[in-house]
């Protein structure tokens, strides 16, 4: 996922001359490339909730089984987007999983 | 601007995506805890209702969930933007789940979790007093 961030920079500008005010009215336009998992964390900390993003693939939980197919219609075919380390309630992780 | 391929391979993630809540547990008992919630709704269309869920699965487990009021109560506020929430044991954890989520729609759902840490509560419980 992108997220794209528009930062307007202001110049203070000394000299008032033409080719100046060409230069110094340009807004950046900054791409910031955050993971699926990264976002969710930073949204968890927004409503109070301790949660710290781990690398992908670190964790035991991320190449095992997802689903225990026990229910009709549970997916075969997902991609592991991240886990997030949940502290301080009953839950331990959430996983993000992408439908293939 | 970012280059949109005029013509998208058919195969490839899609753009949906599943939150699990997971509780890292570890029991003989781990399969037992599967059920599912549905709701209950009476009408159609715009004058869809809902008045009641539904947890099915194993009879116990089921039968707790069902029996937390506090819990319908969260239930009957996001059960309707959720669609269904199933609890999904594995052998060393439990997966706590709602329906897939649009990518123009994946942000993190408080009142879902609360519900989740809700169930892990009982999960929790329920292991002790077998254990």
């Amino acid at each position: 996922m992108l997220f794209v961030e528009h930062k307007t920079i202001h110049f203070a500008r000394a000299k008032s001359n033409e080719e100046d005010h060409d230069n110094g009215d340009i807004d950046p336009v900054i791409i910031k490339k955050v993971s699926v998992h990264d976002k969710m964390a930073e949204e968890m900390k927004l409503s109070q909730i301790d949660g710290e993003s781990l690398p992908l693939g670190s964790h035991p939980f991320e190449r095992k089984q997802y689903y225990s197919q026990n229910f009709s219609m549970s997916p075969k075919f997902v991609t592991n987007k991240g886990l997030v380390k949940i502290k301080g309630k009953n839950i331990d992780f959430v996983q993000l999983l992408q439908r293939n | 601007m970012p280059n949109i391929d005029p013509t998208p391979l058919p195969y490839g993630p899609l753009q949906y995506y599943h939150v699990h809540f997971i509780l890292e547990i570890k029991s003989n008992d781990n399969d037992k805890f599967l059920a599912r919630c549905k709701p209950i709704t009476k009408g159609y269309f715009d004058s869809r209702r809902m008045i009641d869920v539904k947890w099915t699965g194993e009879d116990n487990f089921a039968q707790v969930l069902q029996a937390d009021a506090t819990l319908t109560g969260m239930l009957k506020e996001v059960i309707m933007k959720v669609g269904e929430i199933t609890v999904d044991p594995q052998e060393d954890n439990i997966r706590i789940y709602g329906k897939w989520v649009h990518e123009e729609n994946l942000v993190f759902d408080a009142a879902m979790f609360e519900i989740a840490d809700r169930i892990a509560i009982h999960i929790k419980n329920m292991v002790q007093k077998r254990g």
